[in-house]
């Protein structure tokens, strides 16, 4: 069966984009037993990002590591002590120090990691989760997406803005659900909303 | 009627005073930054660009660091930069901390803790308010409470717009 695109990509006219993210803002508010909210930001360390996570009692920890994860290939797969100390490196989390992260916001790196990557990305963060751990992704719907991934950070009145200076383009995976559901076990699709823009947003949960 | 010479004097004169006063100004002796005292000084302390330090460095003043130090920096209360050639390798901890060089460590600011856009900084961070500036690179933790963050405010009404753009 070959797969539709939703929505077309215009790389040079759309290299900035506001817009609004509800999924994503439903996750980020106080918890309401007055613990710390724990965060884990894929990208890199924005001041409007903090700025705004600054209202809310938190921790964020910030990996700015998605060129290090999109340099990451198949090959690593065969040499799984390799893979691991490469994701240390990126990811800076630790076992025998573990995390309990609430959310894990992973931008638009899943369209651009290899699909073992991402599974093994996934089990590494695994220790760190807990059982209502929701991850946050935007997913390309075009047949064709930016070169590289983009920045991303939280403006004001609830909005992302999404900087991407790539004028080439290249083929989307154009993942869909049951695909999504695969690659981020035990991650499931808990609710999703297709924006203007073309990307589709998701919420993850266990 | 105006005499001239008499004029020439008076400014001769007052030229000659002044070059007095000046000479007296710079023969001051220069402060002893040596002696602790309660009285915060009003210059703060420097690490050179050449200068290597391996251990903690503990005080009462400010400190300005532009050269390398590897351990603990220590000086609660007061304020510790790490300009644009220093490059650090310990926990700072401190009133407000600024970082336009390189730390590898962990910082815990009572007030703040600011990046600049020259900033590497690789460790966690616990302060009531983070600034990041365009280009800053950070990997790390990022503790903020937002209850202490109010009560610095408070504490400070006469802050700069940039300042309160800041988290």
């Amino acid at each position: 069966m070959s797969l539709r695109p939703l929505t077309s990509f215009k790389a040079v006219e759309e290299n900035v984009c506001i817009s609004k993210s509800p999924l994503l803002f439903s996750l980020l508010k106080p918890k309401q037993d007055e613990q710390r909210l724990e965060i884990l930001d894929i990208g890199a360390a924005r001041n409007n990002s903090i700025e705004y996570l600054s209202q809310i009692y938190c921790k964020v920890f910030i990996s700015d590591c998605m060129s290090e994860l999109c340099a990451m290939n198949n090959s690593l797969i065969e040499k799984p002590q390799k893979l691991n100390r490469a994701l240390i490196s990126a990811l800076h989390l630790y076992k025998n120090k573990p995390a309990d992260l609430d959310v894990i916001l992973m931008w638009d790196i899943i369209n651009y990691l290899d699909t073992s990557i991402l599974s093994s990305m996934i089990n590494y963060l695994l220790p760190h989760t807990n059982n209502t751990t929701q991850l946050h992704a935007y997913i390309h719907t075009s047949r064709l997406m930016p070169e590289t991934h983009g920045k991303h950070e939280i403006i004001s009145d609830q909005k992302i803005r999404s900087d991407n200076d790539s004028a080439i383009t290249r083929d989307c995976p154009m993942y869909y659900q049951d695909a999504l559901n695969k690659h981020l076990h035990p991650f499931k699709v808990k609710r999703s909303i297709l924006h203007a823009n073309g990307m589709q947003e998701y919420l993850f949960a266990k | 009627m105006i005499d001239m010479k008499q004029i020439k004097e008076n400014v001769s004169s007052k030229i000659r005073s002044q070059s007095q006063e000046d000479t007296t100004t710079t023969s001051t002796p220069p402060v002893n930054y040596n002696t602790r005292t309660d009285a915060k000084p009003s210059v703060c302390a420097s690490i050179g660009s050449t200068i290597h330090i391996k251990g903690d460095v503990s005080g009462n003043e400010d400190l300005t660091i532009h050269g390398h130090v590897e351990g603990n920096v220590n000086l609660k209360g007061h304020n510790v930069i790490i300009g644009k050639t220093g490059s650090v390798e310990a926990n700072i901890e401190a009133k407000h901390i600024t970082v336009e060089g390189e730390l590898r460590g962990d910082m815990n600011g009572d007030e703040k803790v600011i990046i600049r856009a020259t900033g590497n900084v690789h460790g966690n961070i616990i302060a009531p308010r983070v600034t990041l500036e365009d280009g800053a690179l950070f990997k790390g933790s990022i503790e903020m409470e937002p209850q202490k963050i109010t009560s610095v405010k408070n504490s400070s009404p006469k802050e700069s717009k940039s300042d309160r753009i800041s988290a």
